[in-house]
């Protein structure tokens, strides 16, 4: 890995709407919501459920494991801390539990990253410290 | 009852330095109100896709003191439920004459829609907060659609050389058009080994940036004698959204799908009826999933569907005329022009005109492929319903 040298990726703006999620990235989780009231699972975990528009929300750590469902190899970007990093694959992963996020994937050739794959997250500090999921090939 | 189209200008710069979007809005609307036959203070509609406060500047500007207003700002489809909108309005007294109005220069002022990420999003409501999820991870436009374009290929077995086809047959049109930006032939094999952008979509299965502005005039059919032209007449359409659904969404669920259908019900049109498509071709991707989505052909069939060149000038469902957003303009919002051209082969004085053309679908497509966005499918026709 060199991302020790890789200038550090932008934080995300701060949303209350998302506090639930990021305390949870900083503990090494991926948050997503689940009503009380119809048990149902989402993500972002957001303050008023979805399905039912119960306000009674808990947020639950995920499993952290899942399945590309589609990547992108990114070969362009305007801005400086993503120049740095190209090329990078874009990947949306459909967790174990049945919901999916974009996120990034890391210690492999992005070309090399196919739909199907089977990934785990880890999280990496962003420019002000928050926390984020990124995903790696689950080790064989 | 219904409401005719009587007004369509699309202004024909395409780099224009120096240029306002005020000032492409002001000259198109003067274009289309001459077009329409009307004097300015028959104007008692606006529509303007912007910000929340963006009809009442362009009101100033034009000096116009409408009675009806519509921000209805969904991206690139928002000109598309502008005329629905309007069409409506009218049925109901609530305006007599609409302006619709678009001006951009996002090409003089730089912007790089596809290799931005859309983190500093203007968000006066604080309803956009799920962007920041974006953030850390550096997704461009491109690859919102990029995503979807490798599930689709992945789930159906679409190829590149099958996008690729699109570009060619937006291109060949292109051709026709003296104002369209890129006017010289491409091959399959040009779109291939252009320099990628985000996998899959290359550099030409992306649109162009240009400069640009554009103007639409909707009337009730009481003023429709005025226009200097034929009147093109609004047949009915349908919005719909796809978003995230709480991370249950399928890459492969699009607004097309539901707005598309819908529009050809309300219309009492088939597919088989349309003699025109206008799509909004952000990229590739975008055209071939919208074929199948509003119901041209199965999903999964649209990569043969563009074979052969089924989209191109005398195929079986000529695509964007113009050029499209891949070869013509795109300042951003395209969804304007994707009427203007219509409306300007229904009446007969394209520039690249098609033979036989009464009935037209525009279908238009705001936000990501691959998570939120809109979808807006309109039914133009020559003669009135």
């Amino acid at each position: 890995m060199t991302q020790i040298e890789l200038p550090p990726r932008p934080a995300p703006k701060p949303e209350v709407e998302l506090e639930s999620y990021w305390a949870a990235a900083s503990d090494g989780h991926i948050g997503i919501g689940r009503c009380g009231e119809c048990r149902k699972v989402f993500l972002p975990p957001q303050k008023v459920c979805p399905q039912c528009w119960s306000s009674d929300i808990a947020v639950e750590a995920a499993s952290g494991c899942g399945t590309v469902e589609a990547v992108s190899v990114v070969h362009r970007h305007s801005s400086p801390a993503f120049k740095a990093r190209l090329p990078y694959a874009i990947v949306l992963v459909r967790l174990d539990e049945g919901v999916a996020l974009t996120s990034s994937i890391v210690d492999i050739d992005p070309d090399q990253v196919s739909i199907g794959m089977r990934v785990t997250a880890e999280f990496e500090a962003t420019a002000d410290g928050t926390r984020i999921p990124l995903f790696a090939p689950e080790a064989s | 009852m219904t409401a005719a189209i009587t007004g369509a200008y699309e202004h024909p710069l395409r780099k224009a330095p120096g240029y306002t979007p005020l000032q492409f809005i002001g000259e198109s609307a003067r274009a289309a109100l001459a077009d329409a036959g009307l004097m300015k203070d028959d104007i008692d509609g606006l529509a303007v896709s912007g910000d929340a406060m963006s009809p009442v500047y362009v009101a100033e500007y034009l000096g116009l003191k409408p009675r009806w207003f519509d921000s209805t700002s969904i991206g690139g489809s928002s000109f598309l439920s502008h005329v629905m909108h309007a069409a409506d309005a009218i049925a109901q007294g609530s305006a007599r004459a609409v302006l619709i109005v678009y001006g951009s220069v996002a090409r003089s002022g730089g912007a790089a829609f596809g290799t931005i990420s859309r983190e500093s999003a203007s968000d006066p409501m604080g309803v956009e907060a799920f962007e920041a999820l974006l953030t850390p991870y550096g997704v461009p436009l491109a690859a919102q659609y990029g995503l979807v374009a490798s599930a689709h290929m992945q789930r159906y077995g679409t190829t590149r050389a099958q996008l690729a086809a699109i570009a060619v047959a937006m291109r060949e049109h292109a051709s026709h058009n003296p104002v369209a930006l890129y006017r010289d032939p491409i091959t399959v094999d040009d779109v291939l080994n252009a320099p990628m952008i985000c996998s899959p979509l290359g550099r030409l299965d992306c649109c162009v940036i240009t400069d640009g502005g554009g103007a639409l005039v909707v009337v009730h059919p009481d003023l429709a004698s005025n226009a200097r032209t034929t009147p093109v007449w609004v047949a009915g359409g349908s919005e719909a959204v796809a978003h995230g659904e709480g991370g249950l969404r399928s890459p492969l669920d699009l607004a097309a799908a539901q707005s598309g259908p819908a529009a050809f019900e309300r219309s009492g049109y088939t597919p088989d009826d349309i003699d025109l498509f206008m799509v909004y071709d952000s990229f590739t991707i975008t055209v071939l999933t919208s074929i199948e989505g509003v119901g041209f052909c199965k999903p999964g069939e649209g990569g043969d569907f563009v074979l052969g060149g089924a989209l191109g000038p005398g195929g079986r469902l000529p695509t964007n005329t113009d050029g499209g957003a891949l070869s013509s303009n795109h300042p951003g919002r395209r969804g304007i022009f994707l009427v203007i051209e219509a409306v300007r082969q229904l009446r007969g004085d394209a520039v690249n005109q098609q033979p036989g053309i009464s009935v037209a679908m525009c279908h238009g497509t705001g936000g990501y492929l691959n998570g939120r966005h809109s979808g807006v499918s309109l039914m133009l026709t020559g003669e009135r319903t």
